[in-house]
């Protein structure tokens, strides 16, 4: 009996190998001949001709999105990679990694496979490619929204604060109640940045401005981001901004449904909702990644930390193309003043929340 | 020819899981052959991927150890009529008690390790008491009291690493544990660890407890009847209690392995749902601990291995969500395959005798 149930477990593991094995086999020779080539194996050939460029995006957990409405930030990164396939004729290999634990062993895969730049989209990265990095050191690293000392390694972060101080002062210009709302997705410094620069570029605007901050816990759920919007709208906030993932398509839904203003983040997303999306809180991700790999194409890729922010473009605001005739020309020109005056360094503006409740307008 | 009936039979179960994986497979080839891809590049790479070469089997291994202990959690609890669901919590709060002690206590490896286990262990079993207590004194169904004690460890982990604790940079995550908490790598650059030892004595230790002690006795026959136990004179909500703690207790370890071996601190977000995935991998393992490694080993293999499949090939990766979920729901539904199975084997007529 005993005997008789391990045998079956043994003879179940060598089913399990043999049918994997005669499975594969097989096949691979049918499939061989078959007429249509799959574009996989017409790579393959090239591949061998002449080594190409070769360029890998691997995202974290939030992997790219499956339609164009709800674009985000890792599809930003994947625009770059796109944009230099056209350009320069690099091969390019993006990774969804499904959990954090795969994070280095997919950023090794990529290096032992003799990728030339290798590029982690999101701060989870940091300590992956901290440990992955000075084992290549002829392998180009970039990671996004984090830093990582290692002379191999580009740091690419962006002043989200400023981008956010302009969009908290177009929501300030444009509420009549005097409330405006913050949407945040998971809590962290990172987001922290976006809601300081909200609050204080408000400030600036009107000093008395309430600003009412959320934060839904994830950057996924769409229905807690709404659930939040409205809550903030019950509570008198008339302009909501939200710096939530997808979670932001919530507040768009629910500004479109009670018809007040939503501010958008990371990507263009007036288009979202046309009239109820205000102004999105541009963050080029895809121009610093296309840098990046653009640098190490060239062989200029210098390790070290690059900040883009409004100076070079790195942050900004939409062109508000759906919206720009219901808001006021001098509020507009008022917020463009800003810009500059943030570019010359005449406002410095707050990263932490408790900065920005406390940021007055320098005179 | 009728020892062959007989064997088949006997173990009918391990057969017609095998024969659902199968089935599943030939899915996914059609799946892929009809919409003009080559199946048998792409399951190649998949077998390359998951075993190829050392780092990618390594990298396999590394993912079957918290797959394994946590679904020896399951099992464990299961066995005993408690249906744990709440493994991912008690995981999630294990890892966090274990990086705790980790990074503030400061010992020798020899007692640092065990220490930092016992720890993931003891907040993995305490919180289980929760819904031990729930049930066997207020009657409270462990399946809705467990789901719902998910949010609360989930959140409050996140809340300690974000407000209580020390951050350092952007991640958010603990500070990192000792180095004499660490399990020796055992291949440099892959991330196969020492842990797998802790999976391989998991393990074991249910193996020897479900089948040679008289406690395990108890639970079993808990499980299989409780009104007949409870005739019998087992203490029969002494029993769940226990094993709930238990399996609160492994789930805790297995997250405490995962900060050990893979992460040395505890991260955010870290789990990407293995307490969730402990049920299947000890339903397709059929309830038995050996049975949890092969399938632990399988889901193991459809991670690393659907990753080289999806770079290597043009196969989209929306697809690889989907052989995952083929793979599940084929393997859920093997009971229709078992009486087909057991219809065929017997033969019509003596199927429809012993339905009879």
């Amino acid at each position: 009996m005993k005997t008789m149930r391990k045998l079956s477990i043994i003879a179940s593991i060598v089913l399990v190998f043999a049918f994997v094995l005669a499975s594969c086999a097989p096949k691979a020779e049918a499939a061989a001949p078959a007429e249509e080539a799959a574009p996989a194996e017409e790579a393959a050939p090239a591949e061998e001709a002449a080594p190409a460029f070769k360029a890998a995006m691997i995202t974290d957990l939030g992997g790219l999105s499956t339609s164009e409405e709800t674009k985000g930030f890792s599809d930003l990164g994947w625009d770059a990679f796109k944009k230099a396939k056209e350009d320069l004729g690099i091969e390019t290999t993006l990774i969804e990694s499904k959990e954090l634990a795969d994070l280095e062993p997919n950023l090794r895969k990529m290096a032992d496979e003799g990728y030339n730049i290798i590029v982690g989209v999101g701060y989870l990265f940091t300590d992956a490619i901290a440990a992955v990095a000075p084992d290549y050191p002829d392998t180009k690293f970039a990671i996004v929204d984090s830093v990582v000392d290692s002379p191999n390694v580009m740091s690419l972060t962006f002043a989200e604060e400023q981008g956010s101080f302009l969009v908290g002062a177009l929501a300030a210009g444009m509420s009549k109640s005097g409330t405006i709302g913050f949407v945040g997705g998971m809590e962290s410094a990172l987001i922290e940045k976006f809601e300081a620069g909200y609050i204080a570029g408000a400030r600036a605007i009107n000093p008395d401005i309430k600003v009412v901050s959320g934060y839904t816990g994830s950057f996924s759920d769409v229905a807690a981001g709404k659930e939040l919007t409205l809550t903030q709208y019950g509570q008198g906030a008339d302009v909501v901004y939200a710096a939530a993932g997808a979670c932001g398509l919530g507040t768009i839904e629910a500004a479109k449904e009670k018809g007040f203003w939503a501010i958008g983040v990371d990507t263009n997303q007036d288009a979202v909702a046309p009239g109820s999306v205000l102004t999105s809180m541009l963050k080029h991700v895809e121009v610093a990644v296309y840098d990046a790999i653009k640098e190490a194409y060239d062989g200029t890729f210098a390790g070290g930390v690059k900040v883009y922010d409004l100076k070079v473009d790195g942050v900004g605001y939409s062109d508000m193309k759906y919206s720009v005739d219901k808001v006021p020309a001098e509020l507009i020109e008022k917020v463009n003043t800003f810009a500059d005056e943030i570019k010359s360094g005449k406002i410095v503006v707050p990263t932490t929340r408790d900065e920005a409740n406390a940021f007055v307008l320098p005179e | 020819m009728n020892t062959v009936k007989k064997f088949l039979l006997k173990r009918e179960d391990v057969f017609s899981t095998l024969i659902a994986l199968l089935i599943a497979f030939g899915i996914i080839a059609i799946l892929l052959m009809s919409t003009g891809r080559p199946a048998g590049e792409a399951f190649y790479y998949f077998i390359k991927g998951a075993f190829g070469n050392v780092e990618n089997t390594s990298n396999t291994i590394s993912r079957v150890i918290p797959l394994t202990i946590a679904g020896v959690a399951f099992l464990i609890g299961a066995k005993c009529a408690v249906f744990n669901v709440g493994v991912e919590g008690q995981l999630i709060l294990g890892a966090m008690a274990s990086a705790i002690v980790g990074y503030i206590v400061h010992l020798p490896a020899i007692i640092h390790l065990p220490l930092m286990l016992l720890a993931g262990m003891a907040a993995g079993g305490l919180y289980a008491f929760i819904p031990a207590w729930l049930k066997t004194k207020r009657g409270v169904n462990e399946i809705l009291s467990t789901i719902m004690l998910n949010y609360p460890a989930t959140f409050f982990t996140h809340f300690l690493v974000l407000k209580v604790l020390p951050m350092e940079g952007v991640v958010p995550a603990t500070p990192k544990i000792d180095a004499t908490a660490r399990f020796a790598t055992l291949i440099e650059g892959t991330r196969l660890h020492a842990g797998f030892v802790v999976a391989i004595l998991v393990v074991v230790f249910a193996y020897f407890l479900l089948n040679k002690t008289s406690i395990g006795y108890e639970m079993r026959a808990v499980g299989a009847n409780k009104e007949a136990a409870r005739f019998h004179g087992i203490p029969v909500e002494k029993r769940m209690i226990t094993a709930f703690m238990l399996s609160g207790a492994l789930a805790g370890l297995a997250g405490a392995v995962e900060v050990a071996g893979v992460h040395y601190r505890f991260l955010d977000q870290f789990s990407p749902g293995y307490g969730y995935d402990s049920i299947t991998v000890a339903m397709v393992g059929l309830m038995n601990p050996i049975g949890v490694v092969l399938s632990a080993t399988l889901f193991g293999a459809l991670k690393t291995g659907i990753l080289d499949m999806s770079i290597y090939t043009e196969i989209p990766r929306q697809l690889t969500t989907l052989i995952n979920g083929i793979v599940v729901l084929l393997i859920a539904s093997k009971e229709m395959i078992r009486s087909s199975f057991s219809k065929l084997v017997r033969g019509k007529e003596e199927f429809k005798q012993e339905k009879e």
